[in-house]
């Protein structure tokens, strides 16, 4: 038997490589990025807000989200709103109060959904709050009426088709094709300044960690160990007296509330939101990440969002048209090769490399726990 | 007053009728068999007791209550709870995960959310009961075919049932884990109010006291064993005349 040292240094593996990596990210980045860089990578880490999400709701629930672009979109939105009233009301040669297109739709006044996010508390609440509700409403009607597996993606991606028909064809209440953008101040501050852009990339590292333990909490639970049971075998559950509807509602519109706050957080950082950032191929893009990185696993999709949209960068940056046969070859050698992903690839190699040492013990552990933050 | 009670209860399923004026009472505390040969409707009556399969015509009461417009889960928790024939535990999680979900079906959402750090003692002695406690912490799918029906009976017995509907607890077990499986059943039994599906016709003469048989979705006759076996008509339709050729 191990002693007692070792024994804890293993329990205290995963807090420890969870805290470093939160103190890296904290402090050691912001050091060795120049601005850019380091704005871009606040970016990725909206989209790995997005992918904890999307690992949530497919990797556990078996619920193929096909349009979390929507849900993101929400978010970004509803951030977006108050910050373009935001710049209306600090800029001094405005005299209508109107956003600049609206002015030019030919409005003359400010329509009622947009009233209360002249408030920043109002708009960080909604950025929450729609999205978990549409998604609460979209979910219990569908799952109530038990449709699930390729008809509930189908029903994602028609969902995100219809949202963007919409927003770009009432360009007087959303601006349009163009979407909201020009957004010099938050509550106050200059958004353009570097110390702004290094406190919204702590934001969204501190937001991106909590959701982290949030869901992992959630996983572990007996909640979790039920989404399990629902996905392998929805109709077994109801056996055990157990109704799915609400079980997997919960966790859509969880799933879509991190993908709210991902947008929220994405918008002041990017300072852009437009309808071709969060339609179907947005939408896709999400779970490809999330695919690619491994669903089963929290940390596997934040990875696979990271890593996928750095490497849309880089790849951007030297040949743009070859990105896209990349991405897709991607994916097919993860799906035909390694269905769980990086995470699973990971799990792979560190068993394959602690066998001979641990030969008695039971066989591997499952690919479904989320394990040790990696 | 019965505990449940069937009455006149018609299945089809477009031209063909599955269950034709099934009439069923069963008492407290009472263990049925049910036999028939293969397409009698044996498991569309037990699908049609939880919610599976919906009435054509006819009522189930169970406890006093109406079970025909109330949807799987709501019947489970009214105490009515089955076991399937291919079993179907959850293999991604442990046995003793699959026995705890049995059991916290009836905790708030929000008690679901909690961490669970150890396993309650009702999950632990249910485990003890089946004979998996060796197994508690290994994933379902390790487990052997005859494990895996104690494992559904184990979860079966976590959800507390007042009635258990077992659907071929012994179909491809071995003569050992048949014994096994028989002396729980027994042991369950004292307890519990049964209906078992079963074809084995020598696990029924070792385990059945009364046996009720149906055929093409009627019920034949109901008895004690030995009644229902000498029977000429249950010879005739289950047996094919030749009673030595029983046991398949």
């Amino acid at each position: 038997m191990t002693t007692t040292a070792p024994a804890l240094l293993t329990r205290l593996r995963g807090p420890l490589t969870f805290l470093a990596l939160i103190a890296a990210a904290l402090l050691l980045l912001p050091l060795l990025l120049e601005p850019f860089r380091l704005n871009l990578f606040a970016q990725y880490l909206c989209y790995a807000i997005v992918a904890l999400g999307i690992s949530l709701a497919w990797g556990r629930g078996g619920m193929l989200t096909l349009g979390h672009g929507v849900f993101f979109g929400l978010g970004a939105y509803a951030m977006g709103m108050h910050l373009t009233l935001a710049s209306t009301a600090a800029d001094p040669l405005n005299t209508t109060g109107l956003p600049q297109f609206m002015v030019w739709s030919g409005l003359t006044e400010l329509p009622w959904f947009w009233k209360p996010f002249t408030h920043p508390a109002t708009a960080i609440a909604a950025a929450v709050l729609v999205p978990g509700a549409a998604a609460a409403l979209l979910g219990w009607s569908v799952f109530r009426q038990r449709v699930r597996g390729a008809y509930f993606a189908i029903l994602n991606q028609a969902l995100a088709a219809a949202f963007v028909i919409f927003l770009i064809g009432q360009q007087h209440l959303t601006g349009g094709t163009n979407g909201l953008t020009n957004f010099p101040v938050f509550a106050g501050h200059s958004l353009y300044s570097p110390t702004a852009q290094t406190t919204l990339y702590t934001i969204t590292v501190l937001t991106l960690a909590a959701i982290y333990l949030l869901f992992r909490h959630v996983n572990n639970s007996r909640y979790g160990k039920l989404l399990i049971a629902i996905r392998d075998a929805e109709d077994r559950v109801r056996y055990l007296g157990y109704n799915p509807t609400w079980a997997k509602t919960l966790a859509y519109a969880l799933s879509a509330m991190a993908a709210g706050i991902g947008g929220a957080l994405f918008v002041p950082i990017m300072g852009i939101i437009s309808p071709s950032l969060i339609g179907v191929i947005p939408s896709i893009m999400m779970v490809l990440a999330v695919a690619i990185g491994g669903r089963y696993s929290l940390a596997g999709a934040a990875t696979g969002a990271v890593l996928i949209n750095a490497a849309e960068t880089t790849f951007a940056e030297t040949f743009a048209s070859g990105w896209i046969y990349l991405q897709g070859a991607l994916f097919v050698l993860v799906i035909a090769l390694a269905p769980h992903g990086l995470a699973g690839l990971t799990r792979q190699a560190a068993t394959a490399l602690t066998r001979p040492r641990t030969r008695t013990t039971p066989p591997a552990p499952q690919d479904t726990t989320t394990g040790s933050p990696a | 007053m019965s505990l449940l009670t069937i009455d006149t209860l018609t299945v089809t399923f477009g031209d063909f009728t599955a269950l034709d004026h099934v009439d069923l009472h069963l008492d407290e505390g009472q263990l049925l068999f049910l036999i028939g040969p293969n397409g009698a409707g044996k498991t569309t009556l037990i699908d049609t007791i939880t919610g599976r399969t919906r009435p054509t015509h006819g009522t189930i009461t169970f406890n006093g209550h109406t079970l025909n417009k109330r949807s799987e889960h709501q019947i489970v928790r009214a105490g009515i709870g089955r076991t399937f024939q291919t079993s179907a535990v959850f293999e991604e999680l442990t046995v003793a995960d699959n026995v705890d979900l049995a059991a916290s079906a009836r905790l708030r959402p929000w008690q679901l959310l909690r961490r669970r750090r150890t396993l309650p003692p009702d999950v632990i002695r249910h485990l003890d009961r089946v004979g998996l406690t060796d197994h508690a912490d290994r994933p379902a799918a390790t487990l052997s075919h005859g494990q895996r029906q104690w494992l559904e009976i184990a979860m079966l017995l976590a959800q507390n049932p007042r009635l258990l509907l077992l659907d071929e607890p012994v179909a491809g077990m071995s003569a050992d884990e048949r014994t096994r499986t028989g002396a729980l059943l027994t042991e369950i039994a004292a307890d519990h109010t049964i209906i078992v599906i079963e074809h084995d016709m020598d696990f029924l003469r070792r385990y059945a006291d009364q046996v009720t048989v149906l055929h093409e979705g009627r019920i034949l006759t109901h008895g004690d064993v030995t009644t229902v076996q000498n029977d000429p008509r249950v010879q005739e339709v289950y047996l094919g005349r030749t009673p030595q050729k029983a046991t398949p």
